[in-house]
């Protein structure tokens, strides 16, 4: 089926018109096990890629190898043509690839407000012998609050900001720890499990968060299992079963392709679950 | 014992992820009590062999201290196999290494060896490189 | 039993250099572990560094009092890069064995009879702080009050000491509190969530190692300007004393180093006079003189562990910042 952004056909390790993010030949072994084993990869620029698949596919370790936190068996890949494979993870995230944990990582002993300075680059008053001379940096430090305070207002988290983030709810973190991996204005921002432990009113904001992104330029990747969330939001969907892509293409055209549903989502992907639930039990019977 | 034994599959369970250990019935308290003991034990062993053989001090545990992390380290943290062998070529090392240094430097000797090792292979001899962090 | 004596021994040890060298130590180690997480177990070999550095520079290589300051800090930063550049990529246990052996080393290396004729040997070095006592503008006779009454030569040593202790503890207050200190911070909770942020944690770690380092090599320094150096004080002894101090205080807190070294000392010289006093009265029957010293470390190493057990945040530390996993 024709789309704008592969070039050709969707299939899995198709290319595309415009990819952010080239990935060859891409493995993890752990011992016996491999975790991860794939040909061909490539995130289109600009748009919002869902990554999907069982638990244990690989997503994690996918994640964690192309942003430089795991060191790969095999592979190369680069990032606005920039090669990346061994970089690491510091390196990665200035180049403007950002992550998120599925653990999220707010810093609880860490004011929110502080957590937030954290996430700016170029700090100068991050230099040891710069940081003793307050005038080097002040100006800098001012100019990140303000883009600080404006994002927490963006995610509802201003009243909080000098609370330390270990009084924050688990999903309060979860939006601190978006906002900060924000504050470097990153160019690709890769999202483990976004929607993790987060209450469904939440979820409406955090999805409107990732549409603003897209609106902004910046590509989005993100690791999911909340079907209706990827549905919705994603231009593309990646998914992953044991350790390689077995489909790829836009949600709708992806969502029915039978070997996904049979893998992963589920004869009663689109059934309210509710009512599945009672029909299995009582056809055990 | 370590290998086989259901004490030692628990052991490991508890270094790994303590509270996964504990949430799989694994009675942690005890098992960390048991190590300290057991590990006790064997050192206190050691001390007699070693006051026979050369000399009974209130800090003779002391001098040999560092000496032990050598051996270990080089050895592998995790495998006591590894702690035999890292103790075996550190003990030959300290002593051969006498017809070349002063010997009362002969323990430096074994204090740089490891940290050469942490340089090169810091799960050292017999060691994994994934527990190494 | 002589009461005076007892307290203003205690009192004077308040603003001894030997104190002053201590609470320096602990600063050092305050920002090794109370600030960043690292756990270090060989600030005596910083400290020997500046004691048989300074010493060395002065008596063999002929150094002026700058020059032989200036060549124990290069050897301080040189050393702290050797321990960390193989360690700190690897788990935190790594970096405390290996400060332990290098600390042990380095008191091999300086008791060797092979180098004695640089480093004095069992016997040590002495009589290499005349160009510092050459700058004293204090003139002759005795200042201050009691139990502070001090000699020109010993209150030169106490003003140069806690200034120097002053100078470091602003500057770590400056640093803590600078966008360098909040990188540091977020390292001692969370080192992935930092480098996510694009920050070169090894790089941060190091700097700290170095930083906190120089500073016990300074605190070296003072500990050797009244005494001579004798190699048997610079064990893993004086690295428990140092982390007690620290604890005692509070490990990430401004005040803690200095206070808690002031308190040390103060408890360790009213025990030694009480216990004198109490034996030589006959009160107490199961001790001679000569055991009370041991006897006091002893209540030391006791005092060690019931802190970390009860009461691990110190005198002023903030129950609620403490992280004790690597």
């Amino acid at each position: 089926m024709a789309n704008d952004i592969s070039v050709g056909k969707a299939a899995p390790g198709c290319k595309k018109v415009d990819p952010i993010l080239v990935a060859d030949n891409v493995t993890r072994q752990f011992g016996g096990l491999t975790a991860v084993n794939v040909d061909h990869l490539e995130i289109p620029r600009g748009m919002i890629t869902a990554l999907i698949g069982p638990n244990g596919a690989g997503k994690t370790t996918l994640f964690n190898l192309l942003t430089g936190f795991d060191k790969p068996t095999t592979g190369s890949w680069n990032f606005e043509g920039k090669d990346l494979a061994g970089v690491p993870s510091y390196k990665v995230a200035r180049l403007g690839m950002v992550r998120t944990f599925q653990l999220t990582k707010a810093l609880s002993m860490l004011t929110v407000m502080e957590n937030m300075r954290l996430g700016a680059q170029n700090q100068p008053g991050e230099g040891f012998f710069a940081a003793l001379i307050r005038p080097l940096w002040s100006s800098f430090e001012a100019k990140i609050t303000t883009r600080a305070e404006d994002l927490l207002k963006r995610f509802k988290l201003d009243a909080k900001q000098d609370d330390f983030a270990a009084a924050l709810s688990g999903g309060q973190r979860k939006l601190l720890e978006m906002a900060r991996a924000l504050m470097s204005e990153p160019k690709l921002v890769m999202l483990d499990e976004p929607m993790a432990g987060v209450n469904p009113a939440l979820t409406q904001s955090l999805l409107e968060h990732i549409k603003d992104l897209k609106k902004n330029g910046t590509t989005v990747l993100f690791v999911e299992h909340d079907m209706h969330m990827v549905r919705h939001i994603s231009d593309w969907v990646v998914v992953m079963a044991e350790g390689k892509i077995v489909a790829e293409g836009p949600p709708a055209i992806v969502m029915k392709d039978q070997a996904v549903i049979d893998a992963y989502l589920g004869a009663h992907a689109d059934t309210d679950l509710g009512t599945v639930a009672i029909k299995v039990v009582k056809e055990k019977k | 014992m370590h290998c086989s034994t259901r004490l030692g599959k628990a052991t490991r369970a508890v270094a790994d992820n303590p509270s996964l250990a504990a949430a799989t019935g694994i009675d942690v308290e005890s098992i960390i009590r048991i190590v300290w003991v057991v590990a006790g034990a064997l050192t206190g062993i050691s001390g007699v062999m070693l006051g026979l053989f050369v000399q009974a001090s209130w800090d003779m545990g002391f001098s040999i201290l560092l000496l032990l992390f050598a051996a270990v380290t080089l050895g592998g943290l995790g495998t006591a196999f590894g702690a035999a062998v890292g103790a075996m070529v550190v003990g030959l090392f300290v002593e051969l290494s006498t017809l070349v240094i002063p010997s009362d430097l002969k323990f430096a000797g074994a204090l740089i060896v490891l940290i050469l090792v942490l340089l090169v292979r810091p799960q050292g001899i017999l060691g994994k490189a994934q527990r190494i962090g | 039993m002589d009461w005076s004596l007892v307290i203003g021994n205690a009192a004077a040890e308040l603003i001894s250099p030997t104190t002053a060298a201590y609470a320096l130590a602990a600063v050092g180690l305050a920002v090794h572990f109370g600030y960043t997480g690292l756990l270090n177990f060989g600030q005596a070999a910083f400290m020997a560094i500046g004691a048989y550095g300074f010493a060395v520079s002065v008596l063999y290589f002929g150094l002026p009092f700058w020059g032989a300051v200036l060549a124990s800090l290069l050897a301080s930063v040189v050393f702290a890069l050797i321990l960390g550049i193989p360690t700190l990529r690897l788990r935190s246990d790594y970096l405390a064995i290996v400060t332990i052996a290098s600390a042990e080393i380095l008191r091999y290396i300086v008791s060797t009879t092979s180098l004695a004729s640089v480093t004095g040997g069992a016997g040590g070095l002495s009589a290499f702080a005349g160009e510092f006592y050459a700058m004293n503008p204090f003139a002759e006779g005795t200042y201050l009050f009691w139990p502070f009454d001090v000699t020109a030569k010993d209150l030169w040593v106490r003003v140069v000491g806690w200034s120097i202790v002053a100078l470091a503890t602003l500057l770590v207050f400056a640093l803590m509190r600078s966008p360098w200190g909040r990188v540091v911070k977020g390292i001692r909770e969370d080192e992935d969530a930092v480098r996510s942020l694009g920050k070169n944690v090894y790089s941060y770690k190091m700097q700290s190692l170095v930083f906190g380092g120089a500073l016990g090599t300074l605190a070296g320094i003072i500990f050797i300007l009244p005494r001579s150096v004798q190699p048997g004080n610079y064990g893993t002894g004086l690295t428990f004393f140092i982390w007690t101090v620290m604890l005692l205080g509070g490990a990430a807190t401004i005040l803690g180093p200095v206070v808690g070294s002031m308190v040390f000392w103060v408890l360790l010289s009213l025990t030694d006079g009480l216990l004198q006093g109490l034996v030589n009265q006959g009160v107490i029957t199961f001790l001679t003189t000569d055991q009370i010293g041991p006897v006091r470390f002893i209540l030391i190493g006791l005092g060690l562990m019931a802190l970390v057990v009860f009461r691990p945040q110190g005198i002023f530390g903030n129950k609620k910042e403490l992280q004790f996993n690597g």
